[in-house]
């Protein structure tokens, strides 16, 4: 369980141009996938940067499984949490081969010495994950990364990101720089993956029909603090949307 | 004419290892280090004070090697850890570097007449001599980058986003890159200083423009051959770079005029890079690869709902 405590975050202290973020923040996550909602600016990708660790808050706590990682580096918390981002060649190596880029991944958390990054008895393994996605990836080992289409990227960084098994897996609107058609399909290799690995997922998004439609859970957050946080099957598509367009 | 393309020949060869270095900090980190206008006279002085102080041969080379890494971490430290940008930090370590390269032997000219030396006289044999050492050097860079620190090296030039999410330290693997790349500077400096027989204090002057046009001419001429290793461009490219200064000299161009050749060479190459049909073609055949696999996903998207 992921633990948040009393969270604060500024932005531009001690000046003209403050911005109080997060006062009193208050919120627990579970294994399960949470939706999280909100206008611009009302914290979304702020939150995940301080449960990542790219930023640190200026109070308050986080724990993690009952450990405390509020001042833990981001590249020490990587061990636990993964993250998929909105632009598909932020979660992969463009310039490097989808074998590469996935032995990249299955070193994750070893130390990194002058020995071979590519394994031959790991290839089979990685075929398996690729062939879950059945986007013909499992065909295309040899094919640079920057050659693949947005959705096959972002596909890619998806099984990267949870081929460790992490404990929690952040969305960051992962799914918004693609077709509606592409964005479909890679939010259904998303549920299969977190359903099959069972992680903890946090998933910023803008959409509450796709909230509604893969979500367990739906919070909704309005400067800086929840304004809604519901099961999924609790609420309407118009009280969400209300609630989302009010927030 | 055989004569200034045997000379040519056995230049660009040095210049090759010079190109590998450079090849890691501009093509792998996108880098732009100029402290190698440092690292190259340096490798020079280090190996003519070692040398002329009675070491063998193969210890001034390794003395090479070791104070262009030391001017890659310099670089490296006053980056990553005073923030500072590449380009300031580079230029910082090169004027840092020019008091310590006069330092190292106390004046700003060695000559190298007596001492220890790679090349036999025989300009052939010098060929060969050289020819092994970079295929040598190529070799335990492709071995490298087959490595775990070496395809980290690549992720962090191509993505450093990523190496932080598998919980790297970025700035180490910039460091491990730019203290191989000043090395083999370092070491090509050290070998230039063999081939004429001194170092000098301005031996490394717009240095960078030579490493850069050898590796943008490698990737002019074979940018169609995927299968072509980075450092076997950055060869190519730089044995096509001094022949075609050497021919050149030989249609009768003024020394004085090398520099300037030297830098038109460069734009020379960027602009048809940049402005040739082929890249046109290139372009337009990348925007259809796009749509198609575009097309691809949805086609998958079909079949899936």
């Amino acid at each position: 369980m992921l633990q948040i405590r009393r969270l604060k975050k500024y932005y531009n202290p001690d000046s003209d141009n403050t911005i109080r973020l997060f006062e009193d923040l208050n919120i627990d996550f579970d294994v399960e996938m949470t939706a999280l909602l909100g206008p611009n600016g009302c914290g979304k990708s702020t939150l995940l940067d301080l449960i990542s660790g790219a930023k640190f808050c200026d109070a308050g706590t986080i724990h993690l499984d009952g450990v405390e990682i509020t001042q833990t580096e981001e590249r020490v918390r990587a061990k636990d949490i993964a993250r998929v981002y909105q632009n598909p060649s932020m979660g992969v190596a463009p310039s490097l081969t989808v074998l590469e880029n996935l032995a990249l991944a299955d070193h994750k958390g070893k130390p990194v010495t002058l020995g071979k990054l590519i394994q031959r008895d790991r290839i089979d393994f990685y075929r398996t994950r690729l062939e879950e996605l059945n986007l013909g990836l499992e065909d295309k080992f040899e094919s640079l990364v920057r050659e693949l289409s947005g959705g096959q990227r972002q596909s890619l960084a998806l099984v990267m990101a949870t081929m460790k098994e992490p404990k929690i897996l952040l969305l960051d609107e992962h799914t918004a720089a693609l077709d509606p058609a592409t964005s479909e399909l890679v939010m259904e290799k998303t549920t299969e993956l977190v359903n099959r690995h069972k992680m903890m997922t946090i998933m910023v998004t803008h959409d509450p029909r796709m909230a509604l439609r893969y979500a367990d859970r739906i919070v909704v957050l309005s400067r800086g603090t929840v304004r809604t946080d519901v099961q999924a099957g609790e609420i309407e598509e118009m009280e969400l949307l209300e609630a989302f367009v009010t927030a | 004419m055989l004569s200034m393309f045997l000379i040519s020949l056995e230049q660009g060869l040095i210049f090759a290892v010079l190109a590998l270095g450079v090849y890691i900090t501009y093509k792998i980190l996108d880098f732009p280090d100029l402290s190698v206008e440092g690292s190259f006279p340096a490798g020079a002085f280090a190996f003519a004070k070692l040398v002329t102080s009675g070491a063998s041969l193969w210890a001034g080379l390794l003395g090479s090697l070791f104070i262009g890494a030391l001017t890659g971490l310099i670089t490296s430290l006053i980056f990553s850890r005073l923030r500072i940008k590449p380009l300031l930090s580079g230029i910082l370590t090169l004027t840092l570097m020019y008091s310590v390269n006069l330092r190292i032997n106390g004046k700003s000219n060695v000559p190298l007449f007596s001492t220890p030396t790679l090349f036999r006289g025989d300009i052939l044999t010098n060929i060969v001599i050289l020819a092994v050492i970079v295929l040598i050097l190529k070799l335990l860079m492709d071995r490298f980058f087959r490595s775990q620190v070496g395809y980290m090296l690549l992720a962090t030039g191509d993505n450093e986003v990523l190496v932080a999410g598998l919980g790297e330290n970025v700035d180490t693997f910039k460091t491990v890159g730019l203290m191989i790349s000043n090395a083999l500077v370092a070491l090509s400096g050290a070998i230039m200083a063999q081939n004429v027989r001194f170092a000098d204090i301005n031996m490394g002057a717009s240095i960078i423009v030579i490493a850069l046009a050898s590796i943008i001419i490698g990737d002019t001429f074979m940018k169609n051959s995927r299968k072509i290793k980075g450092t076997t461009r950055a060869i190519y490219g730089a044995l096509i770079y001094k022949m075609i200064g050497g021919a050149a000299l030989y249609l009768g161009l003024a020394p004085t005029d090398l520099k300037a050749v030297n830098a038109l060479i460069v734009i020379a190459f960027i602009a048809y890079n940049q402005f040739s049909p082929g890249s046109w073609w290139k372009r337009f055949s990348d925007k259809l690869l796009d749509r198609e696999n575009s097309e691809g996903v949805h086609r998958a998207a079909d079949t899936t709902s």
